[in-house]
């Protein structure tokens, strides 16, 4: 394959499945060497959410990645909640990653997504203070397709 | 889409925007089955940085992925510890993922990112052992995932 023109060797090899996806195939990774740019998604992937009642109500948002607005519910310190993202992109064996945004004072609080299944993924947050918070917390979040075949 | 040869179907949806990144349109995935190699940076993309005075002092590393080194300051049992990373490849709707590579005894901290913004990000470690306060100068992994909210 190296040595190759781009164009005759994305003929030879990719492909594009039957919901529209471009597939690489076995032997081809998909890696930037740009500096400066990421990899991810661009506008019109993304959505926005906002929770409503409490820090474990649910939330839907189907969109392969977005930005969750936590509610401001007390949350005590050295507890953690959790909520159910609903999210009929997600498969049980995909990767979802989180990144809190803002909300209180850098290094209260910890988001790890504790589970994930067809349709949803689970997001727990949880307060590592001393203090009790009632802070609207903002959460990006991205899936990284997966498989585990 | 389907039914078209690869090549019409690529020249006709995939566009360069101005700053030259590859864009796929609405509804194209993007997937790889490659059982060996990943999605991801490779060389030329990454940085590393080490982290000078403590474990809350600032880093500037201005790549989408790279390696930092933690000051080796003490982080005693139960306690938390955030510092910021500035970083001018990140926006506010990005994800950052940040691994622990490698110190100490697998488990005795948990990393997370505690805060993005544009041009920076925070990072958060916790020594989540028992009683055990610790002076290891953790190295992180990390890579920049761009995101959007709309």
């Amino acid at each position: 394959m190296p040595g190759n023109n781009f164009q005759e060797e994305f003929e030879n090899v990719a492909s594009i499945d039957s919901s529209g996806n471009l597939v690489l195939p076995t032997g081809m990774g998909l890696l930037s060497a740009s500096a400066s740019n990421g990899i991810g998604y661009s506008t019109g992937a993304g959505g926005a959410v906002s929770q409503s009642t409490n820090k474990a109500t649910g939330v839907t948002l189907s969109k392969p990645c977005g930005t969750i607005t936590m509610d401001n519910a007390q949350l005590n310190a050295g507890v953690e909640v959790e909520f159910t993202v609903t999210n009929t992109l997600v498969a049980a064996t995909d990767i979802v990653a989180v990144s809190i945004v803002s909300g209180g004072t850098s290094g209260e609080h910890f988001a790890f997504v504790t589970t994930v299944a067809d349709g949803s993924f689970v997001i727990t947050l949880g307060n590592l203070s001393a203090g009790n918070t009632t802070d609207i917390i903002l959460i990006n979040f991205v899936i990284i397709k997966g498989v585990a075949a | 889409m389907v039914g078209n040869s690869f090549n019409e179907e690529i020249e006709n949806i995939l566009s360069i925007d101005s700053s030259g990144n590859v864009i796929l349109p609405a509804g194209m995935g993007l997937y790889a089955i490659s059982p060996l190699l990943g999605i991801g940076y490779t060389t030329g993309a990454g940085g590393t940085v080490t982290q000078a005075t403590n474990k809350s002092t600032g880093v500037e590393i201005n790549k989408p992925c790279g390696v930092i080194t933690m000051n080796n300051a003490t982080l005693n049992a139960g306690d938390e510890v955030a510092f910021t990373v500035t970083n001018s490849c990140v926006a506010a709707t990005d994800v950052v993922v940040a691994n622990i590579a490698s110190v100490g005894t697998a488990g005795e901290y948990l990393i997370a990112i505690a805060a993005v913004a544009a041009g920076s990000f925070d990072i958060e470690i916790a020594n989540v052992t028992a009683a055990d306060n610790r002076g290891h100068a953790i190295v992180i992994n990390f890579a920049v995932i761009k995101g959007v909210a709309a």
